[in-house]
């Protein structure tokens, strides 16, 4: 492996030692031996093509997509892993894989949806819309935009690394909590394999990239909005990538450092979380220091998308934006008062665990604000039901049964009961499927025009959403029972009682599966095929005046496409905007989906609630 | 539109907007190199991670405009400096002490003499072309 990585680097090297003037790779014009342009062109500001422009590029809007093609990757790569595992659990024995593998998808299924999905997906969204919504030209340091993205492929090699077949390299089983002394790596029984450090040391790099984006984000909402951009009247999904980013300032370091000493356990002889040193319990403090933090990391920007979307399909401004605010706010500020919850079960002193109960059970109350706000939003609303709208809705009903549970699990005593069973499982998948992957489907069909230029196919995303919505509650629903039945979680195996509940979990992981072909037939088919997008306002959104600065991009792509000699053909029409582009009846429904599904997916059947 | 400004990077830097160099790719991918060999002991690696990074960041540091574009070399001789004062901490003060991590020395020992090398090789380029200037 040393020779193979120092080669390849080697190689690296030296092209770079060829090639002086990289202005010039940019532009596909490389001499590899000038100092300056042999051809004496200027700049036109024209991307490059190919793969040199994506290598080049420091567009927020290429790396937005670059992000979003990345994460899609890493949550196919990690459901595969849980429907590997879940076939294993149709039955009550370790029968499909063996025990160590499942242990291996288990580990590499955690850390790759939070850390390789959740926080790149957002980060899509942010790159690509943020600018854009505040009326920046880009973020505020494109370079280090860029350095934090292809931070991740490489962290994402180190972290499957112990997939490949080397001699002497096996996948991590320590779970994505990494607790200690499993992964300490000292003595019998334990994760001494160097995947291990391999896994440790990519999840630096992509908490690395997470940090490096985090400032990103919060320098260009401070210092490059538009001057009309207030902060009264800052969108509420910048609102949420800005605490987003402010949690990930305080907690991503922190993970990095406490990393950085389990290496050092494990490879200098040091004793942080060894007994005769710090103890495994210090790990359990600073990795739920990070950890809790994180999954409002992953929900906030989500509830942001769900809280721009909801007024958008529902004919109505949101309802107390400035409660939102501020209860965005306060999830920022008490996340970090509330890791100890995780170690209820640990022999943390009562008196600390009562105040961590109490903090906990607080942090539901702003959640319920937002709740309450949402739902008072679509009541007496014009719904449309379109499937931005119908992940929203599914998100929301997801996050009350998500939040419900978790209230239970504040309580000392309940935990203590419940801890390391399926229940906590459900619970946690009911707010990052149920919540983060539900606003982030959300997301990507409301912007789908904008990002691509072309329309979805509404069936296909219809029969997607219910799929999964129906496939989610399933899973999750049955996996909550069977906590309470006693099932610890992690096991490859169990006992026969729990047979029928995990043969419904089983039952509805492939339903969320064929959701996801659904979705993955639907996006790339319609990137390419899809009915080109003919408005600037493809929503209708300016009959509700609330049109957002992001949309106008498809009158500037299009302005772009005439003066480059594109042929002015329907796809091509600068659109005005407005009423007349996307004419809209008295239901609230562009007119031009009453006549053909196929577009848009404004129901008009069912759009005046 | 948003008001002007000087944040190094930014897209009213010098490089005109949405295209760049390759650097923030190796600096990426030096840094992960770097980080695997020095963790896990494999100086080759190391040295050349270390290598590529270090190039990397000088690059770029001319190109936003941190420092003058105009001299590599010093650029280049800065980052060897500092990669020497950690080898020199490494290799001296750790290594006799019997510590392992004192063996990674060598690899920023290595890349810290290439780095120089390189800007060395800079700076007579450039003042040979301050000498005799093409037309």
């Amino acid at each position: 492996m040393t020779a193979v990585m120092g080669a390849l680097l080697l190689g690296v090297f030296l092209w770079l030692s060829r090639l002086e003037n990289w202005e010039l790779v940019g532009s596909g014009r490389a001499s590899g031996t000038a100092g300056e342009r042999t051809d004496g062109e200027e700049y036109t500001g024209a991307k490059p093509s190919g793969v040199i422009r994506w290598l080049t590029t420091v567009d927020h809007k290429d790396i937005g997509i670059l992000y979003g093609v990345y994460a899609t990757g890493m949550f196919v790569w990690a459901g595969l892993a849980a429907v590997v595992m879940r076939t294993e659990l149709i039955t009550p024995a370790s029968d499909l894989v063996p025990a160590s593998f499942y242990n291996a998808l288990l580990t590499t299924h955690g850390v790759a949806m939070l850390l390789l999905f959740g926080t790149p997906i957002l980060a899509a969204f942010g790159n690509y819309l943020l600018p854009l919504i505040i009326g920046a030209d880009d973020m505020a340091f494109p370079r280090i935009n860029a350095i934090a993205f292809w931070l991740l492929p490489m962290g994402t090699v180190f972290v499957f690394a112990g997939f490949l077949p080397v001699d002497g390299l096996l996948p991590a089983q320590t779970a994505w909590t990494m607790y200690p002394p499993l992964s300490s790596g000292i003595g019998a029984g334990t994760q001494g394999n160097v995947g291990v450090d391999l896994m440790l040391l990519g999840l630096h790099l992509t908490g690395l990239s997470a940090t490096m984006g985090a400032i990103n984000f919060i320098v260009t909402i401070f210092t490059e909005r538009d001057e009309s951009v207030t902060w009264a009247n800052l969108d509420i999904f910048s609102w949420t990538m800005l605490v987003q980013s402010g949690q990930i300032l305080f907690a991503f370091p922190l993970l990095g450092s406490a990393m950085v000493l389990l290496l050092m356990d494990r490879n200098f002889g040091t004793t942080f979380y060894a007994v005769e040193g710090g103890g495994p319990i210090l790990w359990q403090h600073l990795f739920w220091f990070w950890g809790h933090p994180e999954v409002y990391i992953l929900i906030l920007p989500a509830m942001g998308i769900v809280s721009l979307l909801l007024p958008r399909f529902s004919g109505r401004e949101l309802f107390g934006y400035n409660f939102v605010v501020y209860s965005t706010l306060a999830i920022g500020v008490l996340s970090f008062g509330v890791w100890a919850h995780h170690m209820f079960a640990s022999g943390l002193d009562p008196r600390l665990r009562a105040s961590f109960m109490a903090v906990t059970l607080a942090i539901a109350v702003p959640s319920a604000v937002k709740t309450f706000n949402w739902i008072t939003t679509l009541w007496n609303g014009r719904l449309r039901l379109t499937a931005p709208m119908l992940f929203c809705i599914g998100f929301l009903s997801n996050f009350v049964i998500g939040g419900v549970t978790g209230v239970f699990l504040a309580s000392i005593p309940v935990d203590i009961v419940l801890h390391d069973t399926y229940y906590v499982v459900g619970h946690f998948h009911y707010f990052l499927m149920g919540g983060l992957v539900f606003a982030v489907f959300a997301g990507i069909y409301y912007w789908f025009p904008l990002f691509t230029g072309r329309w979805y196919q509404p069936r296909l995303a219809k029969a997607h959403f219910w799929a999964t919505l129906v496939g989610t509650n399933v899973t999750f629903f049955a996996m909550i029972l069977l906590g309470y039945g006693g099932m610890p979680r992690r096991y490859a195996s169990y006992l026969p009682q729990f047979a029928t509940l995990h043969q419904a979990a089983t039952l509805g992981a492939f339903f969320i599966t064929v959701g996801q072909l659904f979705f993955l037939w639907n996006v790339v088919q319609s990137w390419f095929e899809g009915d080109p997008v003919e408005s600037d306002d493809p929503w209708g959104l300016r009959r509700f005046d609330m049109y957002t600065a992001e949309w106008t991009l498809l009158n500037e792509q299009r302005r772009d496409a005439l003066t480059d000699g594109g042929q002015p053909a329907a796809d091509a029409t600068v659109s005005t905007g407005g009423d007349d582009a996307t004419p809209v009846n008295d239901n609230g429904d562009t007119e031009r989906d009453d006549a053909d599904d196929t577009r848009g997916d404004v129901d008009s059947s069912e759009g005046g609630a | 539109m948003s008001r002007p400004t000087t944040d190094a990077g930014s897209t009213r830097s010098h490089s005109p907007p949405h295209e760049s160099s390759l650097y923030h790719v190796f600096v990426a991918f030096g840094f992960a190199g770097a980080e695997v060999g020095v963790i896990l002991g494999r100086p080759v690696v190391a040295a050349v991670g270390l290598s590529l990074f270090g190039w990397s960041v000088a690059e770029l540091l001319g190109e936003v405009s941190l420092a003058d574009a105009s001299y590599a070399g010093r650029r280049l001789a800065v980052v060897a400096g500092l990669y020497a004062v950690v080898a020199g901490s490494l290799l001296w003060v750790v290594q006799p002490t019997g510590d392992t991590l004192g063996v990674r020395g060598l690899a920023f020992a290595v890349a810290a003499l290439a780095l120089f090398a390189r800007a060395g090789y800079d700076t007579l380029r450039t003042t040979a072309a301050v000498v005799s200037p093409r037309q």
